[in-house]
């Protein structure tokens, strides 16, 4: 299988707190693999490190084959337009209407205004927001927000999708409905996926690899199966994890 | 205590520049609708306030000037004055201030609000350069609008010292605009221009960094506009001397 992440040692400190610590997992091609852990556990840095949005103080990240924190900058944003980034507060550009966001991408691409349409709208309706495309994100709820950002993550057809916490926030319900279309998605357009979350249930339903991250540090990795047959009741006490 | 100080000062300067130029590397494949709906913010939102400034300190600066070469020189000066003061210095340092104040703040309230809630980080990770395509376009509307601003405040500001000069201090329109032609120089409109050229480059580069290295926040987002509006104006005056000193020195 083709390796599309991999980390190597990263370790990351904030302010003399070490948030990362030596933290090394590769993923392959087709995977979809869960980061477990509490809230504050460096969930988030490590992504942002991943897409070398931050830089680690030691280590290194391979995107796609490539060391991003040894190319040019040009080329990391080359490298990142294959990457589908959907952020824990959905990060919706606040001055675009929802068409706009979804199609935002396409600013570099020379590409037909009627293309751009047509692939808005067609992922508009696979995350069930066709009907939308005129509103403000200021006029979306919490949930509906989340599905536009994976919209427009997925819109260029990416060959990796983060996701950062996508039921954070969400009441159960909508949280379920959502887990359900990035899993269908996931099958669908069979991409590379990593979830950070604190959620079991998510974990279980979206993974088909689990990493517990726990005081920096990558502590366990699992199977989804393994976490459907019960999973050690020291890590749920310590991770203050729902049962799934 | 001053050690710290000039290495944080140092590195938001290193910072700075790195800024100007990621972005101007990108001029080859600017925009041009962002470009032109940058150019339209800058000059629709700040020409009324600019036209209103111009023009009250034009009026008080005849009569000012009226009261301090009364006796010494003949009122049928003031339009030499006036036009030296206004296009030399008060029409680009009134135009810049007004500018940091309004677009400077707004630029960076904006690009601040977008730094906190993740929407730069947003940009970045789709392949997009927020540098060349949220940053370059405003500065390159707001140096090309801030001459042309600046044209007009002169304008504004000697149209208004006239109609005062004429009104209250009797002083002929044709007497006013002889003396300010008789003792008008290319040189000194041009150096206005570009005193324009570099505040509104100024204004924007400061702004949008101001706002690119806000913090998390609403106090961030707030803080960032402040620091806009205060570095901008700074800046604008510091450089105002610099350019002074260098054409008419």
């Amino acid at each position: 299988m083709d390796e599309i992440v991999r980390v190597e040692n990263v370790v990351k400190t904030f302010l003399n707190k070490r948030v990362l610590n030596s933290i090394s997992f590769s993923i392959q091609k087709g995977e979809a693999v869960c980061i477990l852990g509490k809230s504050g556990a460096g969930k988030t840095v490590l992504l942002k490190i991943i897409v070398g949005l931050l830089r680690p103080d030691k280590g290194n990240v391979f995107l796609f084959g490539r060391n991003i924190f040894k190319i040019k900058r040009e080329e990391l944003f080359r490298l990142r337009e294959n990457i589908g980034f959907v952020f824990q507060n959905s990060a919706l550009f606040d001055s675009l209407t929802v068409f706009e966001n979804v199609a935002y991408p396409f600013l570099k691409r020379e590409i037909s205004d009627e293309e751009v349409k047509e692939k808005v709208l067609e992922m508009l309706r696979l995350v069930e927001m066709q009907g939308t495309e005129n509103l403000m994100p200021a006029e979306l709820s919490g949930g509906m927000k989340k599905r536009v950002a994976i919209a427009r993550a997925l819109i260029m057809e990416p060959k990796l999708v983060i996701y950062d916490e996508p039921t954070a926030g969400l009441d159960p319900a909508t949280g379920r409905s959502l887990v359900e279309i990035i899993k269908r998605l996931n099958e669908e357009k069979k991409t590379t996926s990593i979830i950070v979350t604190h959620d079991l249930e998510v974990a279980s339903t979206l993974a088909d690899r689990v990493l517990f991250l726990r005081e920096g540090k990558i502590v366990k990795e699992v199977k989804p199966e393994d976490l459907k047959e019960g999973l050690d009741v020291e890590i749920i006490k310590f991770f203050n994890l729902r049962e799934v | 205590m001053v050690v710290p100080f000039l290495r944080e000062a140092l590195r938001h300067l290193g910072a700075y520049f790195l800024m100007v130029y990621y972005s101007l590397s990108g001029i080859t494949n600017l925009k041009k609708e962002e470009v032109l709906r940058q150019l339209e913010f800058f000059a629709i939102s700040s020409l009324f306030i600019v036209a209103l400034a111009a023009s009250f300190t034009g009026m008080v600066t005849s009569i000012q000037s009226a009261y301090q070469i009364r006796g010494l020189l003949p009122l049928d000066l003031l339009g030499a004055g006036v036009g030296k003061m206004v296009t030399i210095e008060l029409g680009p340092v009134l135009t810049a201030l007004i500018l940091a104040g309004r677009a400077g703040a707004a630029i960076a309230s904006e690009i601040a609000t977008m730094n906190v809630t993740d929407q730069l980080d947003a940009m970045e990770v789709m392949g997009i350069d927020p540098y060349k395509y949220l940053i370059l376009p405003r500065v390159f509307a707001g140096t090309l609008v801030t001459p042309l601003l600046v044209v007009f405040a002169d304008f504004m500001a000697i149209l208004s010292s006239a109609v005062v000069s004429n009104i209250v201090l009797d002083v002929e329109f044709s007497a006013f605009f002889r003396s300010f032609l008789d003792f008008f120089y290319v040189k000194d409109f041009l150096g206005g221009i570009l005193k324009g050229l570099i505040f509104g480059f100024i204004i924007t580069t400061v702004s949008c960094y101001t706002g690119t290295t806000s913090r998390e926040g609403a106090k961030g987002v707030g803080l960032a506009t402040m620091r806009a509006v205060i570095y901008s104006s700074v800046f604008v005056l510091f450089f105002d001397y610099i350019i002074g000193s260098l054409i008419y020195g």
